[in-house]
């Protein structure tokens, strides 16, 4: 009979309070750890309600040597230490250039930082049209826009290192027996949202509307954070 | 003419110089502008809505202005992933219909700007059409066509 006993004593704290007991520290556990994983990466998760498209995983966008505005170097290491927005264009654009970049001034005017921030981003205008777009031009041409804003260019195939890796397209549309080369280039008119980290987090695609990229790169930063 | 007749007249008057109208015969052009561009850029881009107000649909043949060497009408649009442009020949308004040029869509390109073109000044453009008559537009050059703009500062 006590040997009976014993064994149903030892019985109950094996098959309850043991497992129970396991269990229990075994979900703290599992939750303390799922809790690290969600504040170290947020890679697995996006925020949600946005106009743009967010990259699930960041893309490091790699090897491009490209000249500003004022012929410094623009390259993965200028896109490091903040957020940057990236638009493909010419200065020769009628339309959607200069909307685009009337739009980020607007934009620009509703940022809670001020240059040289925590959190303040830069914007690249990137021309396609080297040919035309010479590092003066470019910077007269943004700077109406803000003179915060920066200009850039470069060799084609230093330009196709960067829009390939972003699947930005442009072309050129000869015009015939032109000497004054006006012609009309065509590209793709998504602004690029790079992260601190020199990775593309977001596409925003047109129509572009200040308020909305506003909304949106406050939503984004948050949830990604500055550094 | 009575005075309430000019009276009224003056009142449409003022009215439309928000919106100015320029018209031939059979079509009426309204809100003709041009969003300002940096000094440095040698286009630029005319909006407007024309009217036709004739029973017959009308081509517009050609543009031309004073102040660039070549005015063209091109239609924007979203095709292989990039925004295109292709150039309008013989832009047809439908018998009393009417057409918008605006940002994103049909549009007036004004290429290889001649001279300095200062926020708003105005770009005189003549259109010829198919019916023989022509049309003088002057595209009023502002920052934008939303009101709410108008506090816009320079910096």
């Amino acid at each position: 009979m006590q040997s009976e006993q014993s064994t149903k004593k030892k019985s109950f704290s094996q098959t309850v309070i043991l497992p129970v007991s396991i269990g229990i520290l075994s979900l703290v556990a599992g939750l303390w750890i799922s809790q690290q994983i969600l504040i170290n990466n947020n890679d697995s998760q996006i925020p949600k309600n946005l106009d743009a498209t967010v990259l699930p995983n960041a893309r490091t966008l790699i090897d491009f040597n490209l000249f500003d505005q004022n012929e410094k170097p623009f390259s993965p290491a200028q896109l490091k230490g903040q957020w940057s927005f990236l638009f493909f264009g010419f200065t020769n654009c009628p339309d959607v250039c200069p909307t685009t970049l009337k739009v980020m001034q607007s934009m620009w005017k509703t940022l809670p930082t001020k240059m040289g921030e925590k959190g303040h981003p830069k914007l690249y205008f990137v021309s396609v049209d080297p040919q035309r777009d010479k590092p003066e031009t470019l910077k007269h041409y943004v700077q109406y826009f803000n003179p915060e804003f920066n200009g850039v260019t470069g060799k084609f195939d230093e330009l196709d290192k960067l829009t390939n890796q972003i699947g930005i397209l442009y072309g050129f549309d000869e015009k015939d027996g032109d000497k004054d080369l006006e012609y009309i280039v065509n590209h793709s008119a998504q602004l690029i949202l790079v992260d601190p980290k020199g990775r593309m987090r977001a596409v925003i695609s047109p129509p572009h509307d200040a308020k909305t990229i506003a909304a949106n790169f406050q939503t984004i930063r948050t949830f990604y954070g500055d550094e | 003419m009575s005075l309430t007749k000019r009276l009224n007249l003056l009142l449409v008057a003022f009215l439309f110089s928000v919106n100015i109208v320029h018209a031939s015969d059979s079509i009426k052009v309204i809100n003709a502008w041009s969003p300002e561009a940096p000094p440095v850029a040698k286009v630029m881009a005319g909006y407007m809505t024309i009217d036709n107000l004739s029973n017959k649909d009308i081509k517009i043949l050609s543009a031309k202005s004073d102040l660039f060497k070549r005015v063209e009408i091109h239609l924007t649009e979203m095709k292989d992933g990039m925004m295109r442009m292709t150039e309008q020949k013989n832009l047809t308004i439908k018998a009393k219909s009417h057409v918008e040029l605006k940002s994103g869509g049909l549009h007036m390109m004004l290429m290889g700007k001649l001279k300095p073109i200062k926020t708003g000044s105005v770009i005189p453009v003549t259109l010829t059409l198919d019916n023989g008559e022509t049309v003088n537009l002057k595209l009023k050059v502002k920052v934008s066509d939303k009101l709410e703009m108008m506090h816009h500062h320079h910096h």
